[in-house]
């Protein structure tokens, strides 16, 4: 049995990473992922590995870049503005097909408190050139260990980049962690690493580009070569990358839809609506891309009507609503449900229940 | 009698199946040819990192024969800080820019990498305007210069020109800092001495060095290959002299 | 007698003639004859005088020209 610690959601990041063999932290201060990067700070550079504070969220991201070429695991976070400074970035890793994880701590839009408002932009590809980044979405400190861990490991298996969506909750919130080394099982050798040419096979030279397609390489001949190597990879994610987890969907003729901390918020307004004899469940996607839409489509056939509910002014819904394709009511419980109208406000369960008790 | 070879294209120098896109009478070859020599002159092939940014001369991603990695606009120095960092010492990572590239859109990377004494060296070519994309004002345009954003000529309006080794080598943790240009065999030769002192620098885990190369841009200064480097000579000399200007051995 | 050779390479010669201008030994003249570019083509028009300095090739910015210098033969390849 695994050392059980508490830890703050931030400082479990860094655990986990640390778990997984990260080699390298790059980041740039900013409210409410200051404790990853302090983390980071205290432990990297006393263990030999690799610690700079950038001197923005453009250059985080672009040191990762540069340490992720070298193949060795490396990590960076991030709060909702400078998620957006990363966008250029984002895209140029996914075009080079690099590996690395990134932490988004999101704060809602200007405020720096909790919400759910890069969802879309994590999910549909915030930057240019039309890429997609696997979205782990954790909703607890243990998730957070653990996803650093599977988030190095999906990296590597498909060479792209994935993105942890954490919030300022679950960042700031303290909780018990299991400090579980996991295995994910075996990985292709990283056979494309900049590390100098002495280090490579053969000795032949490596070459990484952001702009792949536009010189022709040998694997990638012309840019549509590049497009259709890239799509087969973004379908093969789908297909088998999708996770989700599932409370009392089974009868259920309500289905809450939640994910990350809300997620928790909705399950215990399920819980409190079960003992009320209605019949709820709650869908948690896992990841936000590939979203799990298939559970939900098999939910819709069977008649199932959805509760969206979310920290923001709705926009998984539309997600939701695409794999239902139609079929039955979406309903959504936005971040105007909140409890306060102000940045501290939150969407409590009882105001979740009594949406419930509008369907039955 | 035999023949022997003696002087044409480097050893690291990559014959590739494309036509390469530099004008007639553009120096970035030239420039990215004393990489090569420098580079094998020292004996770095094998545990060398080009870092290269975007530009005209982002072709040397695939011309030198070393690892080499082509990265956003402007970012080569963050790339290059944390390649470093985690190849370690024994690795020689070198960043070869444009002035709009380390000086414009990449004055944060460039400037931060110098303050924090990254061991690593940048390369930055300066022709005084933006050549892949048409010839507009750069950082480095001197005044009076008339580019396509500037059509009656740079002004104060768009302010004054970026002296960058100046500039970088007032840094603390710049261990070399230089400027160079290839208007002559001569000067051919002492532009590869400053990038090979560069690289050594960097090799003896000094600091940061830097070394600007003035190069001419015939096709959007509109004149001939011979008359642009007349102006490099009269227009650009005079406002970024060449030499060293900061060259030392240890930081304190 | 001349001590070096130049070789220019056409298909990679962009006319610039800075190999005219560098060769302190008027070597290489700009001709009228233009590569499958439209640009002038330089030609060795003096080997007599080369001395192999390789001023030329390190200054065409386009990696045209290949030098050489003659040394004697040696014994175990010349026969």
């Amino acid at each position: 049995m695994a050392e059980r610690v508490l830890l703050q959601g931030n400082e479990a990041v860094g655990w986990g990473a640390l778990a997984a063999g990260c080699e390298g932290f790059f980041g740039y201060p900013i409210t409410p992922q200051n404790e990853v990067i302090e983390w980071f700070a205290r432990e990297f550079p006393k263990r030999g590995k690799v610690f700079i504070q950038s001197a923005s969220e453009t250059g985080s991201i672009n040191m990762l870049h540069g340490g992720a070429a070298t193949g060795s695991r490396v990590i960076t976070s991030t709060s909702s503005p400078g998620w957006a400074l990363m966008q250029e970035g984002m895209s140029n890793l996914s075009n080079a097909e690099l590996p690395c994880v990134i932490v988004l701590v999101q704060r809602g839009w200007n405020t720096t408190r909790h919400a759910q408002t890069d969802y879309t932009s994590v999910t549909q590809g915030g930057g240019y050139g039309g890429y997609k980044t696997i979205v782990l979405a954790p909703k607890s400190a243990q998730e957070l260990y653990d996803f650093a861990q599977l988030g190095f490991y999906l990296g590597d298996k498909y060479r792209t980049p994935v993105i942890v969506l954490s919030d300022a909750i679950l960042g700031q919130m303290m909780e018990s962690v299991e400090l579980r080394t996991l295995d994910f099982g075996p990985l292709p050798e990283k056979d494309w690493s900049i590390r100098g040419k002495a280090n490579n096979k053969n000795g032949e030279r490596h070459f990484s580009s952001i702009a792949q397609g536009m010189l022709p390489t040998p694997r990638h001949p012309n840019l549509c070569a590049f497009w259709a190597d890239y799509k087969e990879k973004l379908d093969t994610i789908e297909k088998n990358e999708a996770r989700h987890e599932t409370y009392e969907v089974d009868d259920a003729d309500l289905i809450l839809v939640a994910f990350g901390y809300v997620a928790r918020v909705a399950q215990e307004a399920m819980i409190r609506a079960r003992k009320k004899g209605l019949k709820v469940g709650l869908i948690r996607p896992i990841t936000l891309w590939p979203f799990p839409s298939e559970i939900i489509k098999d939910k819709a056939e069977k008649g199932a009507r959805f509760l969206v509910i979310e920290d923001n002014m709705g926009q998984m819904i539309k997600d939701v609503e695409l794999a239902v394709q139609g079929r039955v009511q979406v309903s959504l419980i936005n971040a105007l449900a909140r409890h306060l109208p102000i940045e501290e406000g939150a969407i409590y369960p009882r105001t979740v229940l009594e949406k419930i008790e509008e369907f039955f | 009698m035999e023949r022997e070879w003696t002087t044409g294209t480097p050893r690291l120098w990559r014959h590739i199946p494309l036509i390469l896109p530099f004008c007639p009478g553009c120096q970035h070859a030239t420039a990215i040819r004393a990489l090569c020599e420098s580079i094998d002159e020292l004996d770095m092939e094998g545990n060398s990192v080009l870092v290269v940014g975007v530009g005209c001369y982002t072709m040397a991603s695939v011309l030198v024969d070393v690892d080499s990695i082509m990265v956003a606009h402007g970012r080569p120095c963050d790339v290059a800080s944390a390649m470093k960092r985690i190849l370690g010492k024994d690795s020689i990572v070198i960043t070869w820019q444009g002035d709009g590239d380390a000086l414009a859109i990449g004055c944060e990377p460039t400037i931060h990498a110098a303050a924090r004494s990254e061991k690593i060296s940048t390369f930055m070519i300066n022709n005084g305007n933006y050549g892949t994309t048409g010839g507009q004002l750069a950082p480095t345009s001197v005044m009076g210069q008339v580019t396509t954003t500037t059509p009656t000529g740079r002004n104060q309006d768009q302010g004054y020109p970026i002296e960058a080794s100046e500039f970088i080598g007032s840094l603390k943790g710049v261990a070399y800092s230089a400027r160079g240009a290839f208007t002559s065999p001569a000067n051919y030769k002492k532009t590869k001495k400053y990038m090979k002192t560069a690289l050594q620098k960097q090799r003896d885990g000094v600091g940061f060095s830097f070394v600007e190369i003035l190069s001419t841009c015939p096709a959007n200064w509109h004149l001939s290959p011979r008359d642009s480097l007349k102006r490099l000579e009269e227009e650009m000399i005079p406002q970024f002299p060449l030499g060293e200007i900061k060259n030392v051995d240890t930081i304190e | 007698m001349a001590k070096g050779m130049i070789e220019i390479n056409e298909n990679l010669c962009r006319g610039c003639g800075f190999c005219e201008l560098f060769c302190n030994k008027g070597c290489v003249e700009m001709t009228e004859r233009y590569s499958s570019l439209g640009l002038p083509l330089p030609e060795v028009s003096n080997p007599e005088e080369c001395t192999a300095c390789g001023m030329c090739a390190w200054m065409c910015p386009h990696l045209a020209i290949e030098v050489y210098k003659y040394v004697e033969a040696s014994p175990s390849t010349s026969n």
